[in-house]
């Protein structure tokens, strides 16, 4: 599902931020990425999003090479993902309800559809009561989950998570954690970094630890889930 | 596309506008002046035109004919007259009527005139004459020589002088519009251009946002073009609307004005707005989409990197 061979990434300011990284994710796993910061944790988000091109290597996101991918084929290729943020990313002058449909809107999926999808999706992350709430009326953990019915609406192959409990409470994010844990259950290949060690443990999950640009450990693919200890 | 994305487009490019209403307004006031100029060279060379054809009207090129033509030598002169470019009709003015009109011309210099050009009419040495009206004036020369050289003709009078300074009237009220419409045009893409800028970084998050859930290219850009689209259409509206208002006052103001009596004439040949409010519509129209459209799509290209 996810590949990347002997990927560097080097910014225009000098910084290495990847240098040589070797890593694969199938299908259906769920991956931890954790590390100190400025570890290039971001940095691998971004490359698998294809918001930066890496400077050498290769990296093969859902059998598409995303160093030579066309501009115009990006869009398309973001489809297949869903992604959440550390600060949601909500817009705020849209209510809950519209804030997921947006994203059915901008990829031109007709309102039929889109009447069908967001009360669902809506549900499945247990905000049905607040479709039309603003962001702003609701709590932080209400808002990543937004956020993640945002990102689950387009029935995405992978989810990438960058931080998205960095913003709220313990307990909400261990509720944030299981919902994604809930996802890929179902098949969805989930990529999360993450700062909280604890919430780590909570979740018997593959973890990949990146210090100064490479990967310095990782537990390789574990199954099923440890649930609350 | 279906409808219900037309809708979408026109929804988004009216909630950036009224977002951006301080922007949007200022633009809107820009424009609104941009076009108000541009109208107003449009009138003006509308009037200027339609006076300057007024005068051509009057100008008529005269051939006269050899003294002791023939009928058949007339009908011939008659047929190459017919048949030469550039004269949009001719009329017949026998030796007789050509001393009637002279004379009529003529009286009122002295008061007893008839008695005094009876002996005139006794040997009438004006020749007949062809009254020929020429179609564009810019042309005069060659038609002139063209005429000249029929053979029946003797010589040919005409409004050289007239016509050379309608030409050049002509050339700079057209020249001199389009310069600035031209000019005008490029300073209200500039304003489109800016205000499409500020709205783009106003929703530069909601822009990312689009990114990262895969819209197109396309998608996010057209509700910025919808945007311009809009305020050049606004702005065109209303500087239709002032125009009328203020062609209208003025026309109303000059009529009431004893003052300016002396150039009642111009008055009197004043174009109707009527006349020109369908040109004057399409031109405001087509500048306000093309702006609209020309001047947001370059900018939400060069600010929209996506
Ligand atoms: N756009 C950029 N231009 C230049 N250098 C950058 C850029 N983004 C990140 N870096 C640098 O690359 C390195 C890795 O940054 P990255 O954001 O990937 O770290 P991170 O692991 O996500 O850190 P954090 O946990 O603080 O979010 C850092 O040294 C950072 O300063
Ligand atoms: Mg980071």
């Amino acid at each position: 599902m996810i590949k990347l061979s002997n990927v560097t990434k080097k910014y225009e300011s000098g910084n290495v931020a990847l240098n040589n990284v070797d890593l694969g994710i199938e299908r259906g796993e769920f991956v931890f990425i954790v590390g100190s910061s400025g570890a290039g944790k971001s940095t691998l988000m971004r490359l698998l999003l294809r918001e930066e091109t890496p400077t050498s290597g290769r990296i093969i996101v859902n059998g598409r090479n995303v160093g030579e991918m066309r501009q115009r084929e990006i869009p398309y290729f973001r489809r297949t993902l869903g992604v959440v943020f550390q600060d949601f990313r909500l817009i705020p002058t849209m209510n809950v309800y519209d804030n997921v449909a947006f994203a059915l809107r901008a990829t031109n999926v007709s309102s039929k559809d889109i009447r069908q999808r967001v009360p669902y999706i809506l549900n499945l992350v247990g905000l049905q009561g607040k479709a039309r709430s603003m962001p702003e009326n609701i709590s932080g953990g209400e808002q990543q989950r937004v956020a993640l019915a945002r990102a689950l609406v387009n029935n995405p192959d992978i989810i990438l998570a960058d931080e998205p409990t960095g913003n709220i409470d313990p307990e909400l994010s261990y509720e944030i954690v299981e919902l994604l844990s809930e996802i890929n259950k179902v098949g969805t290949t989930v990529v999360m970094v993450t700062h909280e060690h604890e919430l780590v443990a909570q979740f018997r999950h593959r973890i990949i630890r990146i210090e100064r640009g490479r990967i310095v450990a990782d537990t390789g693919k574990i199954g099923g889930q440890r649930g609350r200890k | 596309m279906g409808g219900s994305s037309i809708g979408y487009l026109l929804k988004e490019g009216g909630r950036n506008i009224y977002a951006n209403k301080q922007m949007s307004i200022a633009a809107i006031g820009v424009l609104v002046a941009c076009m108000l100029l541009i109208g107003m060279s449009i009138l003006f060379s509308f009037n200027a035109n339609s006076f300057v054809g007024y005068v051509e009207a009057q100008n008529e090129v005269v051939a006269f004919l050899d003294d002791g033509l023939s009928d058949s030598g007339i009908a011939a002169v008659e047929k190459q007259i017919a048949a030469t470019d550039n004269v949009s009709s001719y009329h017949f003015i026998s030796k007789e009527e050509g001393l009637d009109s002279w004379v009529a011309s003529m009286s009122g210099v002295t008061e007893d005139s008839e008695a005094l050009f009876e002996p005139l009419y006794e040997d009438n040495v004006i020749p007949d004459s062809y009254s020929v009206t020429i179609r564009d004036l810019s042309q005069l020369e060659p038609t002139v020589a063209r005429l000249e050289s029929i053979s029946g003709v003797n010589y040919v009078r005409a409004p050289e002088q007239v016509a050379k300074t309608i030409t050049i009237v002509k050339q700079v009220v057209n020249m001199g519009g389009a310069a600035i419409v031209l000019l005008l045009i490029g300073v209200a893409s500039m304003i489109i251009a800016n205000t499409i800028k500020i709205t783009v970084f106003n929703r530069r998050k909601e822009i990312q946002i689009m990114k990262f859930v895969g819209a197109t290219n396309m998608f996010i850009r057209l509700p910025f073009i919808v945007e311009g689209l809009l305020l050049g259409l606004i702005s065109a509206t209303l500087a239709f609307l002032l125009v009328w208002g203020l062609y209208s006052g003025l026309i109303f103001w000059l009529n009431g004005s004893e003052g300016v009596a002396w150039f009642s004439f111009i008055i009197e040949n004043l174009v109707p707005f009527q006349e020109m409010a369908a040109q004057l519509a399409g031109c405001f129209v087509l500048v306000g989409v093309t702006i609209g459209t020309v001047g947001s799509i370059i900018f939400v290209r060069k600010y929209l990197k996506v």
